[in-house]
């Protein structure tokens, strides 16, 4: 391989090499987040510009839900601690909304409370075993 | 308990076979001693039986539904249907392990017993690999997740099985991905064999070719059916979320599409074969490392994990695998010089090569947002995680370069094309990708991504439709053949690489809908009072009413929706549902489709008030989506024809006067 093309492919695949760098750079800076526990989410006052994601178990009976305003309030609570997160989100409610159910939420912490844009339901994995509740 | 006990004892036997096939055979090799060897082949055939036994009994007590074994009574339950009874075999975790057990027993066992060039000295290796990694798996099953552990009781009934989950196409979608796990364990085995054996040509990549496009088939099968599962039942309106475990089934994909491609190059000219050896050597750790995800409970997703020592078993044996290709690598490193360099900077050398970095960048992309949390807990402490936008941007506009690619590869020369050449061929088809564009932007649809990918599907399409015409036309002349004969005949002739170009096509139609989808769904949330109306697209839809209704084991609280078209012509009714259970399981939606070629409509009832009957609808219009799943089938098919074998006795001179007027 003569000198001058062997230049040439590394150049070639170093420029591919810095685009797909730099893609990288670009999509991490718009979406990364925090992902922090409940306790995490109160005690570490995150500043109310970045965006962190907590997921948690639904409290019995916290959800309140305006339809008319479709305006969505509930409680998170997390296996680490016992405190718990109120969560707002304004948007449709998800039909497979209830008590104990695991979500995932996205949003900014403000006052102790967590606006979220982004609201997502665990779904089950593959004929997972429910609560392991039954053999002890 | 008679069939359990016999599954438990040969399972357990099983435990001392595997390992005694993997060091016959290594020491068989070793030792030169073909009576070790000789023995190894015959204890394949006793481990084979032992699993099959094994499988049978947890087969039997699925589908007996005997509650006393916890396996059972975890995922089965009366009046389970028979089919699903059966589906839990590799439902959950310890059925699973067994089932790829039982998958890697079979596999070994026709390798084991089929002939090919090179077979004798490769065979003995081959098999002391593979059993290595089935001894991990026998031990595990063992010691770790046995299905055949019992209850101190036995339940009146067991837990049964996720409503969300009995689906037909949920019991195929995990063989689907086991299988194709699975199968990259053999030409992983036999590339490590040829670099022992200093065996570095071709041979390796000729045997272990199909277990290479079958094992592909199989996660793209597996890849997609999830996709639709995921559309169809989750009722979020979309079909891919970049979620770990999407992504634990991606990589692996990555990995073997770029080897797919390499392997090529490495068939025709010799070269890339360290590349080559290393592209099968991830591909098969990041099929670990999936199940290790899958299985290990390392990172949270929207799937919800099981967890348990499994994780860190899985990863040690990963990091030991990878320790041990790696070592092979190196130390035959200097056996994996290539035959021929690269002679010009534009070829279709030099196109694979860009083909493979692009998709080890998407997979690095993929991988490194994969990992992100355990990677910023490991250096600053808090997790951080990256959402489906980092994908987004990374992933796609790699797929479109890739698309690209696809639609240069056959019309660049092997070994040497010059810029010039390559822009006249490629002009014509350029400037008609440019007008439909074009076309396509003045119509309204100006998503720039969207637009992107149409230009480069334009184009793919162009170019191969006119590699099929110029074979046909050429082969026309010659044999004065029919057109569709002459088609059959021509692809009969060259099923490589005409099963190629279909699963390009077929790729390109899977992208026109990506792009559609992407770019062009809209999506109204709205509150309605019974009589009301919403009209999204060319559709109007007029809401009833809700009705319930019992079913077995369940509630349905169904909402009424006739589909009206923007002239007024009814096109039927929509009930979009929820079911709430009798047994306390959380309630699910079920999304009402309406679907023509061209557009699905979507319905999610999302929340009811039973007093006004008012109802909250989430409704989808999503364009092109069926051509998703249409341009899987074609895929299917185009891998099929690759896959095939060719015949062999063919009129040489014929085929050459058709190349020549070609």
């Amino acid at each position: 391989m003569a000198k001058s093309l062997r230049v040439r492919l590394w150049l070639a695949f170093v420029l591919v090499i810095i685009v797909i760098a730099s893609l990288i750079g670009v999509g991490a800076a718009r979406s990364t987040s925090y992902y922090l526990t409940v306790q995490q989410a109160l005690t570490s006052n995150p500043s109310p510009f970045s965006t962190v994601t907590v997921s948690g178990n639904i409290v019995a009976n916290s959800v309140v839900w305006n339809s008319s305003t479709e305006a969505l309030q509930f409680a998170i609570k997390d296996k680490v601690g016992q405190q718990t997160l109120v969560v707002k989100y304004h948007g449709a409610r998800p039909q497979d909304f209830s008590n104990g159910w695991p979500v995932i939420v996205t949003g900014t912490m403000n006052a102790g409370t967590l606006t979220a844009t982004n609201l997502e339901i665990k779904c089950p994995s593959k004929y997972e075993a429910k609560a392991p509740t039954k053999n002890t | 308990m008679l069939v359990g006990d016999i599954g438990r004892a040969a399972l357990f036997l099983s435990m001392f076979v595997v390992p005694y096939v993997f060091l016959a055979s290594t020491f068989g090799v070793v030792t030169k001693n073909k009576r070790l060897q000789a023995s190894a082949k015959a204890a394949v055939v006793l481990q084979f039986v032992l699993v099959a036994i094994a499988s049978g009994a947890l087969i039997e007590l699925l589908v007996s539904l005997n509650f006393h074994y916890t396996y059972v009574a975890e995922y089965t339950s009366r009046g389970l249907e028979m089919l699903y009874r059966i589906a839990a075999f590799w439902g959950g975790d310890a059925g699973s392990l067994l089932f790829w057990l039982l998958i890697m027993s079979v596999y070994l066992l026709v390798v084991r017993f089929t002939t090919h060039e090179g077979s004798e000295q490769m065979h003995p290796i081959v098999t002391a690999i593979m059993a290595f990694v089935m001894t991990f798996f026998a031990v595990i099953i063992n010691r770790v997740a046995n299905p055949f552990d019992t209850l101190p009781y036995t339940p009146l009934n067991g837990n049964g099985l996720n409503a969300l989950l009995q689906n037909p196409g949920m019991t195929v979608h995990p063989v689907n991905l086991y299988l194709g796990y699975i199968g990259f364990l053999i030409p992983f085995a036999y590339a490590m064999a040829a670099l022992i054996l200093k065996r570095t040509d071709a041979t390796w990549l000729r045997v272990t070719r199909r277990w290479t496009l079958i094992s592909w088939l199989f996660l793209s099968c597996g890849i997609i059916y999830g996709a639709h599962w995921s559309y169809e039942e989750l009722g979020w309106g979309g079909y891919w979320s970049w979620d770990p475990i999407e992504n634990a089934a991606l990589m692996p994909w990555l990995a073997a599409t770029a080897f797919l491609h390499s392997a090529m190059i490495q068939e025709r000219k010799g070269m890339l074969k360290a590349w080559n050896v290393i592209l099968i050597s991830l591909t098969f750790l990041l099929t670990l490392f999936g199940t290790a995800l899958t299985r290990g409970g390392m990172l949270w997703s929207i799937h919800s994990f099981s967890n348990g020592p499994m994780g860190t078993l899985f990863m040690s044996f990963v990091g030991m695998m990878l320790i041990f290709s790696t070592v092979i690598i190196v130390w035959r490193f200097s056996y994996l010089k290539a035959d021929a360099k690269f002679e010009a900077i534009v070829s279709k050398e030099t196109g694979f090569l860009l083909n493979n970095v692009l998709f080890i960048g998407a997979l690095f992309a993929v991988f490194w947002g994969t990992v992100f949390p355990l990677v910023t807990e490991a250096v600053t402490g808090t997790q951080m995680m990256v959402s489906a936008p980092f994908y987004d941007t990374v992933v796609l506009p790699i797929g479109v370069v890739l698309i690209l690619l696809m639609a240069i590869g056959p019309v660049v020369a092997w070994r040497c094309s010059s810029l010039e050449n390559l822009g006249k061929s490629l002009l014509p088809p350029a400037i008609v990708a440019l007008i439909i564009v074009m076309v396509i932007f003045f119509l309204g649809y100006r998503n720039p991504l969207s637009l992107a990918s149409y230009f480069a599907a334009s184009f793919v399409v162009w170019t191969i439709l006119s590699e099929f015409w110029r074979g046909v036309n050429a082969r026309m002349r010659m044999t004065s053949e029919t057109a569709v004969i002459s088609l059959i005949r021509m692809i009969g002739k060259n099923r490589r690489r005409y099963g190629g170009y279909i699963v390009h096509l077929a790729v390109i139609v899977m992208v026109i809908g990506f792009a559609s989808t992407g770019g062009y769904s809209q999506q109204v949330t709205i509150n309605l009072r019974p009589g009301a109306s919403v009209a999204i697209g060319d559709y109007v839809l007029l809401y009833h009413g809700l009705q319930t209704s019992q079913k077995s084991g369940k509630v349905v609280l169904s909402a009424e929706m006739v589909v009206y078209t923007a002239q007024g012509n009814s096109l039927g009714v929509l009930q979009p549902a929820v079911e709430f259970y009798d047994n306390g399981q959380s309630p699910s939606s079920d999304m009402a489709l309406y679907s023509t070629p061209w557009t699905d409509l979507y319905i999610v009832l999302d929340g009811t008030d039973n007093q006004t009957g008012q109802a909250l609808f989430e409704v989808h219009l999503n364009p092109l989506v069926s051509f998703i799943w249409a341009g899987g089938y074609l895929y299917i098919v185009g891998t099929f024809v690759s896959l095939w074998p060719e015949k062999r006795r063919q009129d040489k001179a014929k085929r050459q006067v058709i190349k020549n007027a070609i």
